[in-house]
């Protein structure tokens, strides 16, 4: 919804790349690769925001999240900083999801010659457009691509290829000849786009992986001494980190990044190796000084938690610890998948959703309301869906009922009050 | 500044006020409240001691309630303590706050002070002996009693109930009763008994503590939903039961 009222923001103030500001709070925004958690959230993760994802027992959802948010840190150009225990960092890094428009945009490139040559040996005009269609869907290619389908083959096209062909076949809207050309392009494949498409069947370049190695910091807890006091050995660095002129909220330098902070499988077993009683202040402690850490610099924390282990899960959240670190998070998602439930799931709703998505704290910084226009009940009702490529949250609500009764199969059913077979006698 | 909310405790100085609430049911709003009542007032000042939140966080919040404190911080009218970096050891800890309360409200030149602890849990969070936490919450209210101050206490009221032995947990129930025994009006934030709904966000109470001596006080039951306009903002009294009233 666009109106004509604009926000006093103060122009002076540099924006870091891939950042919108939120209409609703004045918030900086970043997102996190998932765009119905991104309109969830009212637009996008808040700048300086510590998000924690609670894992489901029995799947791994939960750490496509971080994957999401990792993945859409490195198309955008953002840096990112990933810390774990449990796995190796690298294993993170290296099966990322893969973008579908992004950065790698030579592969784009390389792909559309490859149709163009296709394309060249093709004489038949009419059928091209369809076949490609086709081709598409089983090449696992973007959705967004099939739209080519509408485009006559004289009509301008709106996605990239062949631009330099088309130009000369302009005949209807040759009034718009100079004009310069939409182009997708720009829009969404730009490095610093604020949120791109992302394909689970796909995994990032390596190559592009490689090209963002200055980006990237990858800490490995298990590497360190155990016998060290991990957690102000880890606040150190990233504060280290942010110290950059890069992060700082001063107008020094002309380019501001956010640095992506995605800290995976918090508080398991692996991060209390070396004490034998489980310190709990500590973990408050460090979340606690990492949040004003985070609310002074451009960056943003997203971390998963295995909550089931502190007896924090489905029926019962009794567990204090986790308590704890909720009040000093800004947001908090449980994801909980079908998976296990005791009572299955009719297959009607297994088969659209895999779980549901519970909301337990939204970001509400520096406001009192959190800048979701859903409604309250709409929230609180949310599951998510895992399809082949992609992930998203949408409303909970059941599907039609679908029994198939007598009626349905065509059996006779007397609708009438005569026992007469006359369907419309009274 | 939500009039609803100022109608319930009678206005007078020298109140101690417990706010309890949880994570489902945020109770800053209520922090909100008192602080934009104070700014308000002009022969109150303010001590806003924030354990969890930055100055910017009520800044931002108090400018859309129609109050701005960048003027008064560092004056007379507002004196901001951040107290996020407390710690039993290090250089901001309890004994120095306290020294800091007692030095302002003995050279105040307003007539009443408003002190806010913007939550007190924090402190047995981060593992603060609990004779140290209870002995400054004791001074301060036995201060604000000498002044003729108003002390408003913010607290987490949600502690699971796990029974493994969580230190922290144990000493977090006995402040918590020994706050709710202590202080002249409790009010509550919890979430909706029955759910949610589009139109309310959760459920205010305020209940006479043990201390109170106010006869024309009446414990209300209001539902509300807050924005940060308080213009738009919903209290709706919950209906009693007959033979209640």
């Amino acid at each position: 919804m666009n109106s004509s009222f604009r926000k006093k923001i103060n122009s002076n103030q540099v924006q870091p790349i891939a950042t919108k500001i939120s209409s609703y709070t004045s918030q900086l925004l970043v997102s996190s690769g998932i765009p119905s958690y991104d309109d969830l959230l009212g637009g996008g993760v808040p700048v300086g925001s510590l998000t924690m994802i609670k894992k489901d027992r029995y799947t791994t959802y939960a750490d496509l999240f971080g994957k999401y948010f990792i993945s859409q840190g490195l198309v955008s150009n953002q840096d990112v900083l990933v810390i774990s225990a449990d796995n190796n960092p690298e294993n993170i890094i290296n099966n990322l999801m893969g973008v579908i428009e992004g950065k790698s945009a030579s592969i784009i490139e390389k792909e559309s010659d490859e149709e163009l040559n296709d394309n060249n040996d093709n004489d038949d005009k009419e059928v091209q457009p369809k076949k490609k269609g086709v081709r598409f869907a089983e090449d696992d290619k973007p959705v967004v691509k099939k739209k080519r389908v509408m485009f006559s083959e004289d009509t301008v096209e709106p996605t990239s290829k062949r631009p330099i062909q088309k130009k000369s076949e302009l005949k209807i809207a040759w009034r718009y000849e100079k004009l310069p050309k939409f182009n997708d392009n720009n829009k969404n494949y730009a490095p610093n786009s604020f949120c791109s498409y992302f394909d689970l069947t796909k995994t990032l370049d390596p190559e592009f992986i490689k090209s963002k190695q200055e980006n990237i910091t990858l800490i490995n807890i298990r590497d360190w001494d155990q016998n060290d006091d991990i957690y102000t050995k880890l606040y150190n660095i990233i504060e280290d980190k942010l110290k950059s002129d890069k992060y700082t909220k001063d107008n020094n330098t002309k380019t501001k990044s956010v640095l992506r902070i995605l800290i995976d499988s918090f508080d398991s077993p692996f991060w209390n190796l070396s004490n034998t009683n489980n310190n709990y202040s500590q973990k408050y402690i460090f979340l606690h000084k990492l949040k004003i850490l985070l609310r002074n610099t451009y960056s943003i924390c997203m971390f998963t938690i295995p909550s089931y282990i502190y007896n924090d899960s489905r029926d019962n959240y009794i567990s204090s610890h986790i308590r704890r670190l909720e009040h000093t998070c800004d947001c908090v998602i449980r994801i909980d998948s079908f998976e296990g439930m005791e009572n299955p799931l009719s297959k009607d709703i297994t088969q659209d959703f895999q779980g549901f998505f519970h909301v337990i704290k939204l970001p509400c910084i520096n406001s009192l309301v959190s800048g979701i226009k859903m409604s309250e009940t709409t929230l609180h009702n949310l599951a998510f869906k895992c399809r082949r490529k992609k992930f998203c949250i949408e409303t909970f609500n059941l599907p039609p009922e679908m029994e198939e009764t007598d009626q349905r199969e065509g059996g006779t059913y007397i609708k009438s009050c005569s026992t007469v077979k006359s369907k419309l006698d009274f | 500044m939500y009039i609803p909310i100022d109608s319930v405790i009678p206005n007078q100085n020298g109140k101690s006020i417990l706010i309890t609430d949880t994570v489902f049911a945020d109770a800053s709003f209520l922090i909100n409240h008192y602080l934009s009542k104070s700014i308000k007032n002009k022969e109150e000042n303010i001590l806003l001691m924030s354990f969890t939140n930055n100055f910017i966080q009520y800044e931002s919040i108090q400018k859309k309630m129609g109050n701005n404190l960048k003027i008064y911080k560092d004056t007379e009218k507002l004196n901001f303590i951040d107290a996020n970096l407390i710690s039993p050891s290090g250089d901001v800890n309890l004994k120095i706050l306290f020294q800091k309360i007692e030095e302002l409200l003995k050279e105040s030149s307003f007539e009443s002070t408003t002190i806010i602890l913007d939550d007190i849990t924090h402190l047995l969070y981060i593992e603060y002996p609990l004779n140290e936490i209870l002995d400054f919450e004791y001074k301060c209210r036995k201060i604000c009693n000498m002044y003729n101050c108003d002390i408003i206490v913010r607290i987490h009221k949600d502690i699971g109930d796990d029974n493994d032995i969580d230190p922290i947990s144990i000493n977090h129930s006995q402040l918590l009763n020994y706050l709710m025994n202590s202080y002249e009006y409790i009010i509550e934030t919890n979430e909706l008994e029955s759910g949610y709904t589009d139109d309310i966000q959760g459920q205010l109470s305020f209940a006479r503590g043990v201390t109170c001596t106010q006869f024309d006080f009446n414990p209300r039951l209001y539902h509300y939903k807050i924005n940060e306009n308080p213009a738009y903002s919903k209290f709706y009294a919950k209906g009693l039961i007959e033979g209640t009233v």
